[in-house]
This record gives structure tokens, sequence and C-alpha cells, in this order.
């Protein structure tokens, strides 16, 4: 195993080590290794809850690695490897769900936006009102574009506070705040429902 | 409470196995991988090829218009040194 520069305890290097370490290494590099072993499970979550199927969510967490593979030299070390891994991940998300609707819209247009809303509803679910509330929120987000659904998903969901988010979205968080006020607005008059802070 | 709240109510469910997945990324990754390393190797090759013939048509035109080959480059340059 290759020695981890700059790290005083080799046996767990942090995330920016290996990730300046994987920057240096070549195709078959432990420390890309390892920092697919150590993120799979979070990109998983981010996918999942952005893709909505555990076949699509797998797809795009592969697709999430391989990106993450040819851009690993970008990472510049202004935030934390996590945050923008997570940015990444969400980004290839967004665009593999608009080229999915796209394709969508191109096969059958009448069953683009009914195909969108059932993207979520999982079978098992629905065993408490908590659940069922919650996948009526997500349907709600159906309503949304890509972009605010996959904010709204990361702030409510993954519980990321507006300066990590600020750091997914290339934005500020006052930005990101003006924005989910926004979104409520729109949810509001969507569902008819109060979804008030 | 607030419903977006409750988005975090519902369940990931468990990641996929490592093994499969690791596959499934191996799967993808390697046929752009190789297709980027063919690409690198075609525009390196073009480059050096550009670079050669170029010189090679420079030295052809000029003997063409002077009756000269470029210093060092001709086959007059060859015998006069083997001489």
């Amino acid at each position: 195993m290759q020695p981890l520069i700059g790290q005083s305890d080799p046996a767990s290097p942090s995330d920016e080590d290996l990730a300046a370490q994987a920057a240096r290494e070549g195709s078959d590099g432990i420390a890309f290794t390892m920092l697919m072993d150590r993120f799979r499970e979070r990109v998983w979550r981010v996918c999942w809850r952005l893709m909505g199927t555990e076949h699509d969510a797998e797809d795009a967490a592969q697709e999430v690695f391989v990106r993450l593979f040819f851009e690993r030299g970008k990472f510049a070390g202004r935030s934390r490897y996590s945050t923008w891994l997570h940015g990444v991940a969400i980004r290839t998300c967004l665009t593999l769900r608009r080229s999915r609707s796209r394709r969508r819209r191109r096969e059958s247009p009448e069953s683009g936006e009914a195909g969108l809303a059932e993207t979520h509803a999982d079978p098992q679910a629905s065993p408490t009102a908590a659940v069922d509330a919650a996948h009526d929120a997500r349907k709600l987000l159906e309503h949304l574009d890509e972009e605010d659904r996959a904010l709204v998903l990361m702030r409510f969901a993954e519980n990321h506070d507006y300066e990590e988010l600020a750091e997914m979205f290339g934005t500020t968080s006052g930005a990101l705040r003006m924005r989910i006020s926004r979104i409520r607005e729109k949810l509001v008059s969507k569902s008819g429902k109060m979804l008030g802070e | 409470m607030d419903v977006l709240d409750q988005l975090a109510d519902v369940a990931v469910p468990p990641v996929p196995a490592q093994r499969s997945f690791t596959a499934g990324v191996r799967r993808k990754l390697n046929p752009r991988l190789l297709a980027v390393h063919v690409i690198e190797f075609a525009l390196g090759a073009t480059a050096w090829a550009v670079i050669h013939m170029t010189a090679a048509l420079v030295a052809a035109v000029q003997y063409t218009v002077t009756g000269t080959w470029p210093r060092g480059q001709g086959p007059g340059e060859t015998r006069g040194d083997a001489r």
C-alpha cells in the first residue's frame, strides 16, 4: 500500500488527504478505493432520495463514482470533501433525472408527468401516519423543478445546513433561505395546506 | 409539525452489496477510461505527425523554389557528412 502523504495517522487518513492522494494516483489507486468505501452509503442515500427507485439510485450512485474518478483532480480543498462530493452527486442525479424525463416525454408524451409522480411510491410503505405524510410530501415535491426538489430533499430529508447547501449548489446561504421560502409558498399554493415554519 | 420535516421519516433502503456495486462502477468506468486513453494517444500521435510532416513539406517546398535543401536536412548534407 502506498504511504498517504501529510497524514499523522496512516490507518485512518482524513477524507481530504485521501482526495489529495487520489488526485495523484493512477486508475487503480488505493486512495480512491478507500474513498469509495467510505462514501458509498452517503452517495447511495443522496441518489435514492433524488432518483426515487433503487434501480435508478444504484445506476446514479455508480455514475457519481465514475464522475468523481474523472474529476478527482478538481477538488481544490475550499470546502470539506464530503460537501464537494455531495455537490457532484446532486449534479449527477439532476442530469440523469433530466435526461430520463426528456426520454420519457419523447417515448410517451402523455404519461411523462404521471410516471414522475409515481417515482417515490414504495409498495411496502405507509405503516404509520407519519410515513404517509412523508410520502404525501414527496409527491408534492414533484410539482417543483428538479433543482428546487433536490434542494428541499437535501435540506429536510438529509438535514444539511444552509452553509453546506450553499457549497453544494454553488450559491450563498442567504439566497438559499430565500429560495426555500419561495418553495414553501409554491407548495402551500399547490397543496392548499399550511406548511409554515 | 412542518410537512417538509417529515421527509426525513422516509426510510432509505439498504446500500447495494459492495461487490456488485463496485463491479458496476468498473463496468461503467473501464470503457470510458479506455476511450480517454485512445483519444489522448490519437491527439498526441496526430500532433507528432503534423509537426514532422510539416517540416518535410516545408523542406520540399523550399527545395522546389530555391533548388537547395534546408541546412542539415537535405540528401546532400548526408552525402557530404559521409564523405
